[in-house]
């Protein structure tokens, strides 16, 4: 037996949610993607509420959107890596990541999730990662925040 | 088009698919979680679960600039107050209303729902119309009292055989058209009615009946 | 004076009996009969089972010419839709709705209909229990003289009794 990657991905869809997970999940995806030169899709999903039109013009968000897109592709230079910016705006955060994924033909698709509790202290896995779980047709990773006051490095 | 659809039943469930299949924006609100997940996995992330009667949901589901509110639930009272609401809080151009009792809807007219939709009404219109009684159908009032309507001539019609000149029409109405064998066709002066010619007149109230002796024969007596 | 009263539940036929002993008519309506197991043996006005979002069943239980009409049912839309048809098609001059939910109650006294929140009220009585300033929604609003009122202006304020 040789010392073969576990799998072979050849495109991967990382889904950013500009949180501390980030930095993480982006370093992950670039070191994985290395032994296969996988080409990597980082997506960053603006959820709009039906309050506006799905195009509506939301600069200030878009902005810090474009910011989360930009540090990712910073980290992913540093380590010699590559990737595609994908900013997206949507009604849904999970239909547009399984949509994503699902138009590039991905075979891996990992997402972010906060650490957070319900009022009570039960943990909250909140409606993005399960629909994902649920709707994504290629395998999927789920990178969990750690508890918040962990010390990480 | 924005069209805020409230009530995921049958109705509304097919009427947001139809409406979003055509290249409408649509959002449909029904208040019951499971249900409005459920038609979420069948037509995707256009619903939102919560109830279209509170005035802060019908806010987060967009009613600001909805074009049109179609309320359409089984619940005439919650349908009224989603329309009034629409119009009158949130300035909805155009709302429909789903009545489910006929008899409500004078009253959903008179308070302002723009249009109503009765699956009542509109079974008994259909039932009406198959119904072969010898009678004139009235298809639709052009203005105040004058009237669209059909006749479907059978043999015992004075009018077979006849032109349009023949008849001799009272003033105040005349017929429109035909439809023979499928086909709609225009009537001249010289055109002679055959039994089962679906004819089709307009005219004033006070020249029915004598277009129904005509056409159909004379009036039954009472 | 004559009162039609939709509704027997606590405040409904409450209410409805105390204006019986205060010597009023009183025309108290609802769809289960069991619910004027409420009203006390005493209670000398009409108890009627009937729909009173029906404009036939209204006439039938005696609402022409009534002087108030109060919808107390359970059902804030069923209290709107009764309490419009009270004042559009039998013209009477009071008419209050229970709406809990507050933008609605807003919105209806700004189209005529005069609106009780208990969602409002109560949370003012609280307040006031703890000698705390009310809140800034009124839980009484009568409704705006709805030929004039141009739709979007404020209600009428609430006068404070409840």
């Amino acid at each position: 037996m040789a010392d073969k990657p576990v799998a072979l991905y050849s495109r991967v869809v990382v889904a950013l949610n500009g949180g501390p997970c980030d930095d993480r999940i982006v370093r992950l995806v670039v070191e994985t993607a290395r032994p296969t030169k996988a080409e990597i899709v980082a997506i960053h999903v603006v959820e709009i509420d039906w309050t506006l039109p799905l195009d509506a013009n939301v600069a200030d968000r878009s902005e810090s959107a474009q910011r989360v897109l930009d540090s990712a592709e910073g980290i992913a230079e540093r380590l010699r890596g590559t990737l595609e910016p994908v900013l997206v705006q949507a009604r849904d955060v999970g239909a547009a990541i399984v949509d994503e994924a699902v138009e590039r033909g991905a075979d891996l698709l990992i997402v972010g999730l906060p650490y957070r509790k319900r009022f009570g202290g039960d943990f909250a896995i909140g409606r993005t990662v399960p629909y994902v779980l649920k709707n994504a047709p290629c395998a999927v990773w789920v990178v969990r925040e750690p508890m918040p006051g962990e010390i990480h490095a | 088009m924005f069209v805020l659809v409230v009530g995921g039943g049958k109705v509304g469930y097919y009427l947001t698919r139809e409406l979003s299949e055509s290249g409408h924006e649509v959002v449909l609100m029904e208040k019951d979680r499971g249900r409005a997940d459920q038609i979420a996995d069948e037509i995707g992330s256009i619903v939102v679960a919560k109830d279209g009667c509170e005035g802060s949901a019908l806010a987060d589901a967009g009613a600001n600039r909805a074009d049109v509110v179609a309320a359409v639930t089984g619940d005439d009272e919650d349908n009224l107050v989603i329309c009034q609401m629409a119009k009158h809080h949130f300035a909805v151009p155009k709302t429909i209303a789903r009545v489910n009792n006929p008899k409500n809807e004078p009253l959903f007219k008179h308070l302002g729902v723009d249009e109503l939709i009765s699956p009542t009404r509109m079974i008994l219109g259909s039932i009406e119309q198959d119904i072969p009684v010898h009678e004139l159908l009235h298809l639709a009032p052009l203005s105040h009292e004058f009237e669209l309507v059909e006749a479907q001539l059978t043999v015992e019609s004075p009018a077979v055989g006849r032109t349009l000149l023949q008849l001799q029409l009272p003033s105040g109405c005349s017929v429109v058209a035909l439809v023979r064998d499928e086909i709609a066709q225009a009537v001249g002066p010289d055109t002679v009615f055959r039994a089962g010619d679906k004819v089709i007149a307009a005219g004033r109230a006070e020249c029915e009946p004598a277009l129904h002796g005509m056409l159909i024969g004379a009036l039954p007596v009472a | 004076m004559k009162a039609v009263i939709v509704g027997c539940g606590r405040v409904g036929g409450f209410l409805a009996s105390a204006l019986d002993a205060t010597g009023h008519d009183v025309i108290i309506i609802d769809l289960l009969t069991r619910a004027f197991d409420r009203l006390p043996a005493t209670f000398g006005g009409e108890a009627v089972r009937a729909d009173g979002t029906d404009e036939e069943a209204l006439r039938r239980a005696g609402a022409d010419g009534a002087d108030f009409f109060l919808a107390l049912t359970e059902g804030d839309n069923r209290n709107i839709m009764a309490a419009q048809l009270a004042r559009e098609a039998f013209g009477i001059g009071t008419v209050y709705a229970k709406v809990n939910d507050p933008m609605r109650a807003q919105a209806y006294a700004e189209l005529g209909i005069g609106t009780v929140c208990r969602t409002t009220m109560m949370v003012d009585a609280l307040l006031g229990a703890m000698k705390l300033p009310s809140g800034s929604e009124p839980s009484v609003r009568p409704g705006a003289d709805h030929d004039h009122a141009p739709i979007g202006t404020a209600a009428a304020t609430g006068h404070g009794e409840a």
